[in-house]
């Protein structure tokens, strides 16, 4: 904690941290300072010289952006000097800015109007040609530039080369001339470009896909969620005439730190495309035919019933997409568990990972956490693409000293620093699919080298002396033959991670799908615990999960061989409590995978398939295979919002409503619960999915009671016990981190802080020699 | 009565760019003596006590500008500018062509005043002949071991690299130099916290010193502060500078003279006075970045502490010399297109208010004037000056309008009023 | 197919380690591809952008932002008058007219024949031989007339026509 500084400003005195600018002390003190270049999550630069204040006993003025408090400071925002230099700059600005306020889409929202408005004269005495550029300029296919706009505050170019490590865009030419610009032949291709859009103070970059399409004050904008990935980034969506126009950031600051990549500020049109599934379908004579919504429900349960009737439960199954809300998820799993009587439910068609064998799947810590991670130890993860405003976040954390360990075959995503020396990642290059050993490699070095974090692991964990047994094969020799990594590098990883005081190692949860992962898993997990390296911020295992929700599907068991509150079904208190809360029998006998599931079909042994959400099962590596499986069924269901191939062997489909037409909630990759909220009203026959399931499910004979998707939430708080004490009110707008029953404030909540458990450490299983 | 030069009595020696004739003109005799008999902090020492100046402009002390580089860190630079642009300065040109020795000499001795083992020379982009002087002594010097590792069989090693510019005033602003030679685009920084003897090349302590600066500091190591503060006027203006004048005088040239030699003294005894039936009528005193001087001046001595108090600066002492044949508002107009050509375009008055005034002063000249365009310009000038901007640019760019209205308003009012300029806009010499 | 010699592209690389960071070699490795290439059109900036490994964007920003690297291709022999004010005072615009009349090309254009550039730069620092010109970013010529110009620009005709030996200049810094 800093020590804090008294500073008076315009006569109101506040205490600020030392090292606090002048600029941000006077928004404590409620004291507007105007700006343009100074943003608070990028260096100042001093370049737009609007934030002038009179500082006692410094000469002249200064600009409150680059000025930190002292000690008894004494600041004037309103003076003579100051306001001569305000209006000054306005009228430099307005010099050659275009006239174009009526055709600009800023218009209404914008920095220059408002700053003009409070800081500036209404006249300019500028009476020579303004300046004139070709506009708009397209420089990428989602982002227009209006040289006469830009005012060259930079902050579109210093976002890119600060936080999105790139230098996609540039400053050409000199002096008066100078413009936003590029390389020939060269886009604006980063994928955090839309960020400069809502950092541009004027309507120099705007999005193509608003462009004239509104003014802000026409717009009605709700809270939610983005869905693209698992980090869970906020937005506001923006809505006129039932119509989403654009969707902006909405700054949670421990998830998002107030930036969307491009893929979540952009996709959202599908929610009005054309193609959308208006109408429930029933397939008649091999062509599919609108019916109405009783028909269309009244054939799945009667379908569904014959085949249990011929073939028993175990030939029905249910395949969920991992970016279904947590409702319709738990709804799901109950439709098939408690009245059709089958664990065959799965959110995945790939294999099952191994997972850390920790209470909980689930990352440990939390993305605001790894701020604090000293050291980063990465395997073969792809944030910038799959996680991007996740990957933002460890470039902060690079960018505050921690230091990157990746070990990974394929180049690393762009973590140069440019305003500093480049801060090289120490990179393991192993042969593709030898990650294993790499990993393993520096358990056994831990080990041979007595440096395991002897007091963590005497108390927390067990089973030692078998890991040092089962390490003792995968010496540095032996993992440089096997993986091409040399045993030098080795050395120096595990040095850098047991100098640092604490340490985060991040994952595909996915891992690689080769008979290595058991390897690969039980090593990362050995790391964490031998080097004590879990239950504190900034340290503990992340198994980066892909899509919106898939870790509420793993909460809510959706999953063969897990119940809600991921309690194996094998376990009969787990069963025993789920049968007390629903009044029905739970399934014993744990069920099919995605994977199997769709081999059971082939073989025959399944017959219904009921699928739920956006085409669950595009991730499979064959489709081709697929396709011949949901061909061999007797009854496909399909429940989504738009056309798939799946749909070309549908027997029924029912339409659902996309993610800004619900209500629901989704759990990101750290554990965090939110909410999304409705936009857009759906003005065709599709039904929340939510209650489509309950009638299927009471027509199959089940009770389902539920008023609205708040009740389905509040069962769920009380089926899965780390969701307990949760309620829509108590999520608010920025979500919590399960267990909810801890104290959060901004900071992060780690599992297995307590210290109460031991864990067991995992052997290393030498694997036969991965053949690539 | 010519000064018996001393920073540049190398200049017109043949060949005494090849180091064994700097050698033999007693050369590297003040590294020797440096790194063997003094420590660093000594050396600060005897600079400051010397009271050099720096020569590029500010005049800031030299030695205290060492002393602000911490002593414990572990990587400091030396960096020299040697970026000369400024309209009418063409000093270190001659010292670099002639005596790159000399500059390398002082180098190493701020280096080491400063504990840098690396120095950077940044070499304006323009300069091809001096550039290949400078690589031809550096390698001389390190195969005569006054560059390497331990030099002279001392601890202390040292590198220089050359550091080409490619062609931008702003470059010879020290911060926007730094950024230049770390690959950015050279924008100033602000200051704070980028004071370079804090954060400077990369991020590390820095101290940026002037060609001229540099080469006085072998003789005053040699010959002793005291030396130093006998010439000139003692003791805040001691030692020499090397004047650069130039325009509509009859000898245009470098001239070494001390500081505190009056302006009529070098206009008239130094360069000769100017062209037949001419009269003096104005002088940049130090480049075109400070405010003129008229015939009142004559008597004023150029030093740093005397110009200001008639209301200009000494600068790098860049003199382009005008006669009565000028059109001042011409004059100005063309001054007013550097710094518009020149502005980095980082801060908003400088990149606005540059192309404003050369935008105003272009339809003075041209004949479509207005009154009210005289008092616009010096609010521009107060709206841009004052040390508003990131850098002196744009205090800069005001200095040549705002003194011009003040001692030749008459003439604007003339091109205003009569739509056309007086003299046809140039006088040429012959 | 690489543009550049190997001889530069080497000479590039080898700058890439020299200096102490990896950026600082980006503007001298620009200026080592246009003395080889004459001027930096998009695919020789890729090559010095793909050795030093940074984006284009960085390479095109210098060359906007630096007078003397030029995008456009020039001619053999690229004439920048000085401009600065001492030249200005000693008829510096009364030599441009000249040359533009006499080369028949305006400012920043290149003779058909491809032999001369007419340019301009800021004060150049050799105010004492006013009017002055920098020939091909290098080397001054000094004390310029129009004589002066008509014997120059005869011999570096000629000359064009014998490859071999350096341009004359007559003489700097004597």
């Amino acid at each position: 904690m800093e020590p804090l500084v008294t500073v008076t400003i315009d006569g109101r005195t506040v205490q600020v941290p030392k090292g606090t600018l002048v600029v941000e002390a006077a928004r404590q003190a409620g004291i507007e300072i105007p700006v343009f270049c100074y943003h608070p999550k990028l260096k100042p630069v001093g370049a737009c010289r609007m934030c002038f204040v009179q500082v006692e006993k410094m000469p002249g003025l200064v600009t409150a952006c680059t000025t930190t408090v002292a000690e008894g400071m004494v600041v004037y925002t309103t003076t003579p000097p100051v306001v001569k230099a305000q209006n000054a700059v306005i009228e430099f600005l307005l010099l050659n800015h275009p006239l174009d306020c009526p055709v600009c889409d800023r218009g209404g929202e914008c920095p220059l109007q408002d700053n003009t408005f409070k800081f500036g004269l209404a006249e300019s005495r500028y009476i020579e040609p303004k300046r004139h550029f070709i506009k708009p300029v397209a420089l990428s296919p989602y982002i227009l530039l209006d040289r006469e706009r830009c005012i060259l505050c930079y902050r579109c170019v210093r976002f890119q080369r600060e936080i999105a490590g790139d230098e996609s865009l540039t400053v050409l030419d000199r002096g008066d001339h100078s413009e936003i610009g590029l390389a020939p032949g060269r886009t604006f291709d980063s994928p955090f470009s839309g960020n400069t859009i809502e950092l541009c103070p004027v309507g120099a970059l705007t999005s193509t896909l608003y462009r004239f399409r509104a003014r802000p004050w026409d717009l009605k904008s709700v809270p939610s969620v983005c869905t693209q990935c698992g980090v869970g980034c906020n937005i506001q969506i923006d809505v006129r005439a039932n119509t989403i126009l654009r969707l902006l950031s909405r700054e949670n600051t421990p998830v998002d730190d107030g930036w969307l990549c491009d893929r979540g500020r952009f996709t959202y049109r599908f929610v009005h495309d054309p193609a959308r599934l208006t109408r429930p379908l029933r397939r008649v004579n091999g062509a599919l035919q609108p019916v109405s919504w009783h028909e269309a429900l009244e054939t799945v349960a009667e379908r569904i019933q014959a085949i249990v009737a011929a073939a028993g439960p175990q030939a029905v199954g249910g395949l969920a997409a991992p970016t279904a809300t947590n409702e319709e998820l738990y709804l799901f799993q109950k439709v098939l568990r408690a009245v059709v009587g089958t664990n065959n439910i799965d959110h995945t068609v790939r294999p099952h990972p191994p997972v850390a064998p920790l209470a909980y799947d689930a990352v440990t810590g939390s993305i605001v956490g790894l701020e604090r991670a000293r050291t980063l130890v990465l395997v073969d993860c792809a944030t910038r693409s799959e996680q991007p405003v996740l990957h933002l976040r460890l470039r902060k954390a690079v960018a505050n000293g921690a230091q990157l360990v990746l070990i990974q075959s394929a180049e690393p995503d762009l973590w140069t620093f440019p305003d500093e020396p480049p801060r090289r990642p120490l990179w393991l290059r192993p042969r593709p699919g030898t990650e294993a050993v790499v990993v393993a490699g520096l358990v056994h070095l831990i080990l041979a080298q007595g440096r395991e974090n002897r007091e963590f692991v005497a108390q927390r964990t067990e089973g030692l002396e078998t890991l040092r047994a089962s390490a003792a094969a995968f010496t540095p020799e032996r993992v440089e033959a096997e993986t091409g990594v040399p045993a030098a590098l080795l050395r120096r990883a595990v040095d850098l991670l047991l100098a640092a005081p604490t340490a985060a190692f991040l994952y595909r949860r996915d891992l690689q799908g080769l008979p290595s992962d058991r390897l690969l898993l039980a090593g990362l997990y050995d790391l964490a615990l031998l080097t004590g390296n879990l239950g504190r911020p900034g340290t503990g295992l992340y198994p980066l999960v892909r899509h919106a929700n898939s870790q509420g599907a793993l909460d809510l068991g959706v999953h063969p061989r897990l119940l809600p509150g991921q309690r194996p079904v094998t376990e009969r208190a787990g069963r025993a409590a789920l049968e007390a809360l629903w009044g029905t029998p739970v399934p014993a006998e744990p069920g099919l995978s995605g994977a199997d599931m769709i081999e059971a079909a082939l073989a025959g042994r399944l017959r219904a398939l009921y699928l739920l959400g956006r085409d669950p099962l595009a991730d499979h590596p064959d489709p081709e295979r697929v396709r011949q499986a949901l061909a061999r069924l007797d009854l496909l269901i399909v429940q989504d919002i738009l056309p798939s191939p799946a749909m070309e062997m549908a027997h029924l489909v029912l339409p659902g409503l996309s993610f800004a037409e619900k209500e629901g909630t989704l759990t990101s990759l750290e554990r965090r619960i939110q909410r999304l909220r409705p936009a857009v009203v759906n003005q065709t026959e599709a039904r929340s999915d939510w209650r489509i399931l309950q009638d299927v499910a009471n027509r199959l004979g089940g009770l389902f009671l539920y008023a609205g998707p708040d009740e389905v939430f509040a069962e769920i708080a009380r089926a899965v016990p780390f969701y307990a004490g949760l309620t829509y009110e108590a999520l608010g707008d920025k979500g919590l981190q399960w267990p909810a029953t801890v104290q959060q404030d901004g900071a992060g909540v780690d599992l297995y802080a307590d210290g109460e458990r031991r864990w067991a450490l995992l052997p290393l299983e030498t694997e036969p020699k991965v053949v690539r | 009565m010519k000064f018996e030069p001393i920073i540049t009595r190398n200049v017109g020696v043949p060949d005494a760019w090849e180091i064994e004739v700097y050698l033999a003109r007693g050369g590297y005799q003040a590294v020797r003596k440096a790194l063997t008999e003094y420590t660093p902090d000594q050396i600060i020492e005897i600079v400051s006590r010397a009271n050099l100046r720096g020569r590029g402009g500010a005049g800031f002390p030299t030695g205290r500008k060492w002393s602000l580089i911490p002593k414990n860190a572990p990587q400091t630079y030396l960096v020299c500018n040697a970026d000369e642009s400024e309209p009418g300065t063409f000093s270190n040109h001659d010292l670099l062509i002639w005596d790159p020795h000399l500059l390398i000499e002082g180098m190493i001795i701020g280096a080491y005043a400063i504990r840098a083992t690396t120095g950077f020379i940044y070499l304006r982009g323009e300069f091809g002949l001096a550039a290949r002087r400078l690589e031809r002594a550096l390698a001389q010097a390190r195969a005569h071991g006054f560059l390497g590792p331990r030099i002279l069989g001392t601890e202390y090693s040292l590198e220089i690299y050359l550091f080409r510019g490619a062609g931008a005033y702003i470059c010879g602003e020290e911060t926007a130099l730094l950024e230049s030679i770390e690959g950015n685009r050279p924008m100033p920084r602000p200051r704070p916290p980028y004071y370079p003897p804090a954060i400077g090349l990369y991020g590390k302590p820095t101290a940026v010193n002037n060609v001229e600066t540099l080469c006085n500091v072998p003789f005053i190591v040699l010959n002793g502060p005291e030396w130093y503060l006998s010439i000139g006027n003692p003791p805040k203006n001691p030692g020499t500078k090397v004047f650069s004048i130039s325009g509509l005088v009859r000898r245009p040239g470098n001239y070494e003279a001390p500081l505190g030699t009056t302006l009529g003294e070098l206009i008239f005894e130094y360069a000769g006075g100017l062209h037949e039936g001419r009269r003096f009528k104005a002088v940049t005193p130090g480049g075109t970045s400070t405010p003129l001087l008229t015939d009142q001046h004559l008597d004023v001595k150029m030093d740093y502490d005397s110009l200001p108090a008639v209301g200009t600066y000494l600068g790098s002492t860049g003199m382009i010399v005008m006669d009565d044949t000028v059109c001042i508002p011409c004059a100005v107009h063309r001054m007013s297109t550097f710094y518009r050509h020149e502005s980095c375009g980082k801060c908003t008055p400088c990149r606005e208010g540059t192309a404003w005034i050369e935008q105003i002063l272009r339809r003075i000249v041209t004949g479509r004037g207005r009154l009210a365009d005289l008092d616009l310009l010096l609010d521009i000038c107060d709206n841009m000056g004052g040390r508003k901007t990131v850098c002196a640019l744009g205090d800069f760019a005001t200095f040549p309008v705002v003194s011009a209205l003040k001692y030749f308003r008459d003439e604007f009012e003339y091109h205003i009023r009569h739509n056309r300029c007086p003299t046809a806009g140039v006088a040429v010499s012959r | 197919m690489a543009l550049l010699s190997e001889k530069t592209r080497a000479e590039i690389q080898r700058l890439t380690a020299y200096f102490p960071q990896r950026r600082t070699a980006l503007l001298p490795a620009l200026r080592l591809a246009q003395a080889e290439y004459g001027y930096l059109p998009p695919e020789v900036v890729a090559e010095v952008c793909e050795i030093v490994q940074v984006d284009p964007n960085a390479a095109e920003m210098l060359i906007t932002f630096y007078d003397l690297l030029y995008r456009e291709p020039v001619g053999r022999y690229v004439l920048g008058l000085c401009r600065g004010l001492a030249c200005y005072l000693l008829g510096c615009d009364h030599l441009l007219a000249y040359l533009q009349e006499k080369l028949g090309i305006g400012l920043n254009q290149t003779t058909p024949d491809g032999l001369f550039t007419l340019r301009t730069f800021e004060c150049l620092a050799r105010c004492d031989q006013a009017p002055v010109m920098l020939l091909n970013g290098e080397e001054y010529v000094g004390h310029l007339t129009p004589e002066k110009l008509d014997a120059l620009l005869a011999q570096w005709a000629e000359e064009a026509r014998r490859p071999a030996e350096p341009p004359v200049t007559g003489g700097e810094g004597a």
